[in-house]
């Protein structure tokens, strides 16, 4: 064949794939079935959507997911179990494996096992705890307190900043043993934390928090330390937890994370040959629900953002990027070398050869989706029997969208965990949508 | 040049065929329950046997034990209160007081009574057999015996981690406490070091 004509079938190829856009599908595409199920309320259908797509080499994606599912249908035993399984899998999958690199190199990104992003792994902890709160079991949830201590002190992200909430919840679980100098601590370093996000995170420290720094810096006779807080945070006046009374704790997951998309860019180069460069971009999306008013006996807190994953999630991937691009690359580069030797052989095979590798080029779409968008937190002392909770749910203009009622149960000297996942099918549509090609 | 071309080609379906063998058929080996299987440096199974062995030898060879048979003259009840877990890890307890409590009831040196958790059941059959049972094969409430001593502990860890290596410290504290005056008669104490490194690299 002339090369002129080579050029021309090159050509036509090109066109057709860019018709026929089947190809192999990414993750995020049939995540949007998924989580459907999950707006509607149904999280057990979503769960059967999830069994379906298990892949051997996305388990730990697999596990986080059904995790989270698990947790948001209330059987929290099952949730902790498929999070330790999530746990054991990346502690294996971690070490750098000699065929996957090969093959991500000469098909896609996505042939690399998924370990997830660090504030990922770090989240794992935060809603396994979580769990064991549900089930009022405090001793397992102060294991996974220490546990993300050690995640916290050892972690291989370049970023200058702690999460927040990590050691605001551990502080929490401290204080619901009696452990009032670690729960200290914690709330110490998750005011730094909060303090150290950089303005793009959209995190400020929380009030609750602010309020916490003070009443347990005067639990535990700080008041030095008590009296700087109440200048710093010009607060005069905290409410305290009367010996006797318990505390209510409404933790509110709104929304869920934005999805990746797979961009292509798609280029001939002059000896006929298609070269594909594909880079992930999220496709940013807002929840509805962005606060919540928790009214008791009369008395009523607003919640706090205490974890804004949505913009956790984008920070990840953006300071990957620089990484991602160079594999993108490499990877180019690699496939374009064995079109080239193909072509070289057989002009019918180095045609396919270059074809298949363009389609098979598709970024690495997977994230743990089913985390929520935003964490929201409030915190009420009350004294111990039953009550009646009263839950508004309020947009960014602090109308009322939905309204909840929750009968409660107070112990003494005792922390109730209530949570509630709220996902709107509003909360699913992208804000700007990327046109995957 | 020729047959640089071709390595490179044959490189690549050597890769290939890499990516498609995939593992082996699963594995089953049967192993006898002491022998010992580290595999990922989590608390297993040894450790749960080798601390209630020694404990419990040494707890039941101390002075307490032929103080009381000689102030009382029968042998003291002992009861398993709460063993804390305040490590790293969710280590399984019904494991570990099961060892313990078989070590210490096999010894045939101290009486052992039902803990709190399995009592409620028992009681809950009483009252059932109060009701159902004939009147000869009844048993009556308030008949239990009251535990003399109480066992209880907490188990601690130290992580030191650096990379891939990992040095966890394991402390395992019991105390032996007196029911009817808070006397604490005996404590013991089990220390267990390991040092853990992770694999850099898999097939």
């Amino acid at each position: 064949m002339t090369v002129v004509a080579k050029k021309i079938a090159r050509l036509c190829g090109a066109l057709l794939l860019i018709m026929t856009l089947g190809g192999c599908a990414t993750y995020s595409d049939w995540v949007g079935h998924m989580e459907a199920d999950i707006s509607s309320g149904q999280p057990d259908k979503a769960l059967q959507v999830l069994e379906k797509h298990a892949s051997s080499k996305d388990a730990v994606l697999y596990l986080l997911n059904r995790a989270m599912l698990q947790r948001m249908a209330g059987d929290y035993e099952a949730s902790n179990a498929s999070f330790e399984a999530a746990k054991a899998m990346i502690s294996r999958v971690s070490a750098i494996s000699v065929s996957e690199q090969g093959s991500a190199l000469a098909v896609n990104d996505m042939m690399r096992s998924y370990t997830g992003d660090y504030y990922e792994q770090v989240l794992i902890h935060v809603f396994e705890a979580l769990n064991y709160l549900a089930l009022n079991q405090p001793d397992q949830a102060r294991v996974e307190a220490l546990q993300l201590d050690v995640k916290l002190k050892t972690h291989g992200d370049n970023s200058n900043y702690e999460d927040g909430f990590a050691r605001y919840l551990t502080g929490i679980i401290y204080e619901d043993l009696g452990e009032w100098d670690d729960a200290m601590i914690a709330y110490r370093q998750a005011y730094d934390a909060y303090r150290r996000y950089p303005q793009q995170l959209e995190m400020p420290v929380p009030q609750q928090l602010k309020a916490d720094l003070i009443r347990l810096a005067d639990k535990t006779g700080l008041d030095d330390e008590a009296r700087r807080y109440r200048e710093k945070f010009d607060i005069k006046t905290v409410p305290q937890i009367p010996g006797h009374d318990g505390e209510l704790v409404f933790i509110l997951n709104t929304g869920l994370v934005p999805l990746k998309r797979s961009i292509e860019i798609r280029a001939i180069t002059e000896s006929g040959q298609l070269v594909t460069v594909s880079m992930p971009a999220y496709e940013d999306r807002r929840p509805t629900v962005i606060a919540a008013r928790v009214t008791v006996d009369g008395g009523s807190v607003t919640t706090d953002l205490v974890e804004n994953v949505d913009s956790l999630a984008m920070d990840a991937l953006q300071k990957q990027k620089p990484l991602i691009l160079a594999r993108a690359i490499a990877r180019a580069v690699v496939k374009t070398k064995v079109s080239k030797e193909a072509d070289r052989n057989n002009d019918a095979l180095g045609l396919l050869v270059n074809l298949a590798n363009a389609i098979t080029d598709r970024a690495d779409t997977r994230s743990w989706s089913t985390l929520p968008n935003r964490i929201c937190l409030a915190r009420l002392p009350l004294p111990a029997g039953k009550h009646r909770i009263e839950i508004d749910l309020l947009d960014h203009l602090d109308n009322v969208v939905a309204k909840k009622k929750y009968d409660v149960d107070i112990a003494a000297r005792d922390k109730r965990f209530i949570t509630l996942n709220w996902i709107m099918a509003n909360d699913l549509i992208p804000i700007n949508p990327l046109r995957a090609r | 040049m020729i047959t640089n071309n071709n390595r490179l080609f044959k490189n690549m379906l050597l890769l290939v065929a890499l990516m498609t063998l995939g593992a082996c058929a699963t594995k089953v080996e049967r192993i006898s329950p002491d022998q010992v299987r580290d595999l990922s440096g989590n608390w297993n199974d040894t450790d749960s046997q080798l601390v209630s062995q020694e404990m419990i030898s040494d707890v039941l060879s101390r002075a307490w034990l032929g103080n009381f048979q000689q102030a009382h003259s029968k042998q003291p009840a002992v009861i398993v209160g709460e063993i804390r877990n305040l490590s790293h890890e969710h280590i399984n307890m019904n494991t570990f007081v099961g060892d313990m409590e078989r070590a210490l009831i096999n010894s045939g040196k101290v009486e052992f009574v039902a803990s709190k958790q399995d009592r409620q059941e028992i009681r809950e059959e009483r009252k059932d057999q109060d009701i159902n049972a004939r009147e000869d094969t009844r048993k009556a409430m308030g008949m239990e015996l009251g535990a003399d001593f109480m066992l209880k502990g907490e188990i601690n860890t130290i992580l030191d981690t650096e990379g891939k290596e990992q040095v966890r410290y394991y402390q395992v504290d019991l105390t032996l406490i007196s029911l009817a005056d808070n006397r604490i008669v005996w404590v013991g104490q089990k220390k267990i070091k390991k040092f853990v490194t992770k694999a850099s690299f898999r097939p």
